[in-house]
């Protein structure tokens, strides 16, 4: 028996036995259509058809050292409270979410106009409070059916309509940290580095067969007519909605080796492109990475350790530029529209109320407030929440208003002790995922929980 | 293709191996009405190909089964059934 490499175990994990991932990238088809043409019913196809429109991909960042992402940005500039780093990129800055004005640390505004449209605010609780509780706040403390971890439910939902090649999430930006390694019903997930992707899926322009290729597509146009013209209405619906002409197949190729070659390192810039590279080859639906935004700053006199993650000081794609890389990369492929970006951490870190952080020393875990970033096509710009005194000076995150986003000291239809829950039920609607559909995927008493209907547009 | 053991098709034997293709992994059965297109099609590419200088017997049939795999099917709707 011929010894199993790492390289086929990889290809597998990816791209399925007998890399069918493969064949659906080249056609454009799904998966399962790929792997099992005759046996695809109409629903399924119908399904595919709709998801083209309405669903999301997910790309996220979770950080399990709890970083400052939470602590500077809009909504945070509300209460007068709330420490700031000193430095220039920190002072308070107005600037607009679409059409609402806002004031935050000068580095959020840098996100160009196209993103900030798109882009909410929501703050929350996690309830977490030292870094070993990450795999329990990505399932939220378990609230969620089957202990499943929140990526793994969008994953669950979004996979069968977008026909990926696997229903798990896949995380690029781990960095050999366990306690960031995905778990999906119950396996906990193999992480894939950049640079091991690219190594993965470049290969030669020079064999002859590649060499063929023009010859072959004018082949599959002639293939694809002949499938369309035995079809029924709906199944050619199909192949006219999903099937890419060969052309389409070249350019999308081409790109993607471009976006590949492009991978230099495993930072926050190689994770940006993998996670577009994986999408754009429908591989998975759900891609986690890691950006920096000032790490476990328990000790940082001045708060320079949040100011050189949050400007990307070090020039490793961290802080506000790494989101920016993130979105720079989806929008290479064209994803833009197809792809929504979030961020969600173990805990939040102290706003306020405690020597250390009033003096500048640095900032303790905080369990009370953590921020979540949406930023898609289904994202109403905004803030969702807000911050409020909780106890003699110290600011967590407040109730919301559910229709309006509004940060309420008490009595929000969304007490802060469920705005986790809501946060995540949010995040699933801002997917395309209908708010009914989600319902199950919460244990019995958290059903009951709103999303924040303010944060999403084009809710189902 | 062409392996000196196990492979599945030989180039010696194009017209098989393409009947193969059809049936096999385009899924299109010989009394399919599209069975004998899908044969003329990939018969064409495997021609053409091997008319482009410098290309081999195995890398024509390589290309022919690169587009095979790659080409979309459906099942058949089965006719409804009337009651007598």
């Amino acid at each position: 028996m011929k010894p199993v490499t790492r390289r086929q175990t990889l290809l597998t994990a990816l791209f399925g036995t007998g890399y069918v991932g493969l064949r659906a990238l080249a056609t454009g088809l799904p998966a399962w259509f790929v792997s099992k043409p005759t046996a695809a019913s109409a629903d399924e196809l119908a399904c595919a058809i709709d998801a083209k429109e309405n669903l999301q991909y997910l790309v996220v960042s979770t950080s399990s050292a709890g970083d400052s992402i939470s602590c500077n940005c809009p909504g945070t500039y509300d209460a007068s409270a709330v420490i700031h780093p000193a430095q220039a990129e920190f002072a308070a800055t107005s600037f607009s979410l679409g059409d609402k004005a806002v004031s935050a640390a000068q580095v959020w505004s840098t996100l160009t106009p196209a993103v900030l449209a798109r882009t909410n605010f929501f703050h929350h609780v996690t309830g977490g409070t030292v870094h070993g509780d990450h795999p329990k706040v990505m399932r939220l403390l378990g609230k969620l059916a089957g202990n499943e971890m929140w990526p793994s439910i969008y994953a669950k939902h979004l996979a069968p309509c977008f026909g990926t090649v696997q229903a798990e999430p896949l995380a690029v930006g781990t960095g050999g940290n366990a306690l960031e390694l995905l778990s999906y019903t119950g396996r906990t997930l193999p992480a894939v580095e950049p640079m091991q992707l690219k190594q993965l899926l470049t290969g030669s322009t020079k064999d002859p067969v590649v060499k063929l290729r023009s010859l072959r597509d004018s082949t599959l146009d002639q293939l694809n007519q002949l499938a369309k013209a035995s079809g029924t209405p709906e199944q050619q619906r199909f192949l006219d909605a999903l099937a890419l002409s060969q052309n389409q197949v070249r350019q999308l190729a081409e790109t993607l080796a471009t976006t590949l070659d492009s991978i230099t390192d495993n930072n926050v810039g190689g994770q940006a492109l993998a996670a577009a590279a994986l999408i754009a080859a429908n591989v998975t639906p759900v891609v986690t990475l890691h950006i920096p935004f000032g790490k476990d700053n328990h000790d940082d006199a001045d708060l320079y350790d949040e100011w050189f993650d949050h400007t990307d000081h070090g020039s490793v794609g961290a802080g506000v530029p790494g989101i920016q890389l993130v979105m720079d990369a989806l929008a290479s492929l064209g994803l833009s529209d197809k792809v929504t970006f979030a961020t969600m951490n173990v805990f939040g870190r102290d706003l306020s109320g405690t020597t250390k952080v009033s003096s500048r020393a640095g900032r303790d875990h905080f369990g009370n407030h953590s921020v979540m970033m949406l930023i898609g096509k289904n994202v109403n710009p905004g803030v969702t929440g807000g911050v409020t005194d909780i106890s003699s000076g110290v600011y967590g995150a407040s109730d919301i208003d559910s229709q309006s986003g509004g940060s309420l000291a008490s009595g929000g239809d969304i007490p802060r002790a469920d705005t986790h829950v809501a946060a995540a039920k949010t995040l699933g609607v801002a997917l395309g995922i209908p708010a009914d559909a989600l319902n199950a995927d919460f244990t019995a008493d958290n059903q009951a929980v709103k999303y924040a209907a303010s944060a999403v547009v084009n809710a189902t | 293709m062409d392996a000196t053991t196990g492979g599945v098709y030989q180039s010696s034997d194009a017209a098989g191996a393409i009947e193969d293709m059809v049936t096999k992994i385009m899924g299109y059965a010989p009394s399919d009405p599209s069975h004998a297109s899908a044969v003329q099609i990939l018969t064409d590419h495997d021609t053409a190909a091997l008319a482009v200088q410098g290309t081999t017997a195995t890398s024509a049939l390589r290309s022919t089964f690169s587009a095979a795999c790659q080409a979309p099917h459906f099942r058949r709707s089965r006719p409804v059934r009337t009651e007598r």
